[in-house]
């Protein structure tokens, strides 16, 4: 799946930290870009490549904790570093809780940045991979007629093709075409490679 | 000073027709504060600087103000709440609970409208701020104050340096390297100044909350007044601590000029730290020697001998730094103001290690006629 340059995205109504925080992300060849608030970071859209979210927890406005609750209720969830007061203990357990990547307590080492953002944009990148594959799958699902999803169903549960035969009252040489069909249309190399597939569907 | 007042008073005349028609600002007609929005400017009757606890003579009204007390968390909301709703010119409605000077806890309440009927009072804008502290809230314990206080500039700070250790970072990974970037370094260090000079803006707030804003009356006094004073209303601890005190102190000193009450307050701070140092110690020898005499760069110096733990080099580094403190319940504020206290007085205070054991503070002050020339060197 090829992927565009990732985008680390920075939610902070302090001006400084935001650049400086941008600024230390761009020292390792990351793109940035920054929003003073929550509700300004909700109106850009969301482009197509790997990204993440730094975001302070306190802000006027929708808070850190909003935010968060509001992207992962959408269909393409953003991983989130949450950056926060010291000993701000309550709001950590709640942020983790909720899914967030890491917690990173003001003023932090810029190793323990650089290495949360890592593990942030890679947590993206495989939920994108994930969320793209679903997509050609289902496209491949869609290919299959209802007769070869049904003895799809039934092969993936493990029964032989005399079983699917007699269940369905056809005989043993047309499980045999459908099966043949049905390896075609997934593009699954091996049966084993099919159960993945359609383990991934649903 | 008088600009402000003249601000205010211009602004109260063609306020006060408007206040009148509007009930809640008409109970509390007293209570008032208006807003000029196209010179960004702002006035408070006296009923406002009464319920901040703060000085008319020494400070100048500013939207910020109203915020630089209040408990951390609330603090960043109002005032984002306030400073848009000035900017848009809309009516806005708060309650936050702020942490007075004092250490009173008060709840307030803040109201204000934009003030355009047609012609007159475009761009004005005024409001109310009233304590509506109730006799049911109880008051926080000292201790509880002073931590919420504390943890409020901590909370203030922290954006601060946080963006410092971010830039300075930054910076210099843009050093790095065969191939190091100057100009973005450059900019970096540009905002490490702009945020540093916020953190000591915000100490500077924060030091005329905690100080005497009144200039203090400069009289000429003795210093060994000063000390056997200051040892007198420090009787109860060092008898308490068993903790001895050996004086030696010069005779015929020149007299210094200044404030002997805050003088007082620096010694008997001076004299309560050495007695805390001696008290980790559990050992009755401890002991603490006063001296006073002249000082081989012109004045007076008083020094402060303890027996006790010592300082570390940390310590010995930090010690004056505000909010500094080594002790469990210390605020770390005591010898921070005593060097304010000092240096107003164009002294000098500071701190130096024993040679056998213990720490000695010592303190100088010009004498009466060499008072103009300021600070020691």
């Amino acid at each position: 799946m090829k992927q565009r340059e990732p985008i680390v995205f920075i939610v902070d109504d302090d001006v400084s930290v935001r650049e400086a925080l941008a600024s230390l992300l761009e020292t390792t060849g990351l793109h940035a870009k920054s929003f003073g608030s929550a509700e300004e970071f909700l109106r850009y859209p969301r482009p197509n490549q790997p990204a993440c979210l730094l975001l302070d927890v306190r802000m006027p406005g929708a808070s850190g904790l909003e935010l968060q609750r509001e992207l992962t209720a959408t269909e393409r969830p953003l991983p989130i570093i949450f950056m926060t007061e010291y000993g701000d203990v309550p709001t950590a357990v709640g942020a983790m809780k909720a899914g967030a990547v890491e917690f990173l307590p003001k003023p932090f080492r810029e190793s323990e940045l650089l290495e949360a953002v890592r593990r942030a944009l890679e947590q993206d990148r495989v939920a994108g991979r994930q969320r793209a594959e679903r997509v050609v799958l289902r496209a491949r699902l869609e290919q299959l007629t209802l007769r070869e999803r049904e003895v799809m169903a039934m092969l993936v549960q493990g029964r032989l093709n005399k079983q699917i035969a007699a269940d369905l009252g056809i005989s043993e040489i047309t499980v045999k075409v459908h099966r043949h069909r049905i390896m075609e249309k997934m593009q699954a190399s091996n049966f084993a490679e099919l159960v993945r597939m359609v383990e991934r569907l649903s | 000073m008088t600009a402000m007042r003249e601000t205010r008073s211009k602004q109260h005349a063609p306020l006060s027709p408007r206040a009148r028609q509007s009930a809640h600002i008409e109970d509390t007609v007293q209570n008032i504060w208006t807003w000029n929005a196209s010179t960004q400017t702002m006035a408070w009757s006296r009923e406002v600087f009464e319920v901040l606890g703060l000085d008319p003579r020494t400070t100048t009204p500013s939207p910020d103000w109203f915020f630089q007390l209040a408990v951390a968390g609330a603090r960043r909301r109002a005032r984002q709440a306030l400073r848009e709703a000035l900017r848009e010119l809309r009516p806005i409605e708060d309650s936050y609970d702020v942490i007075r000077p004092d250490g009173e806890l008060r709840r307030l309440r803040l109201r204000g409208q934009p003030l355009y009927d047609g012609l007159v009072g475009a761009g004005q804008y005024a409001g109310i701020l009233l304590d509506v502290t109730t006799r049911r809230q109880p008051l926080a314990p000292t201790r509880r104050r002073q931590a919420l206080y504390v943890a409020s500039i901590a909370h203030e700070l922290n954006q601060p340096l946080a963006a410092v250790i971010l830039n300075a970072q930054a910076g210099r990974r843009w050093l790095r390297g065969a191939d190091p970037n100057i100009q973005k370094a450059q900019v970096r260090l540009a905002s490490i100044v702009r945020d540093a000079s916020r953190a000591a803006d915000l100490l500077a707030r924060v030091r005329t909350l905690l100080t005497p804003t009144v200039e203090p009356p400069r009289r000429p006094c003795a210093v060994d007044a000063l000390i056997h004073a200051a040892l007198r209303l420090t009787r109860g601890r060092l008898r308490g601590s068993g903790v001895k005190v050996r004086l030696d102190l010069a005779p015929d000193l020149p007299p210094i000029v200044g404030d002997s009450v805050q003088l007082q307050e620096v010694l008997i701070n001076l004299l309560n730290n050495a007695i805390d140092a001696c008290g980790g110690l559990h050992e009755r020898r401890s002991e603490i020697l006063v001296t006073s005499g002249l000082d081989p760069h012109g004045g007076v110096r008083v020094s402060i001998q303890d027996s006790g733990v010592g300082l570390g080099q940390e310590t010995l580094a930090r010690m004056f730094e505000p909010f500094y403190s080594t002790k469990r319940h210390g605020m770390g504020i005591g010898l921070s103001l005593s060097r304010q206290i000092v240096a107003r007085h164009g002294g000098r205070l500071w701190a130096a290690r024993n040679a056998a054991r213990g720490a000695t503070l010592y303190m100088t002050l010009p004498v009466q006629n060499h008072a103009q020339r300021g600070p020691a060197p």
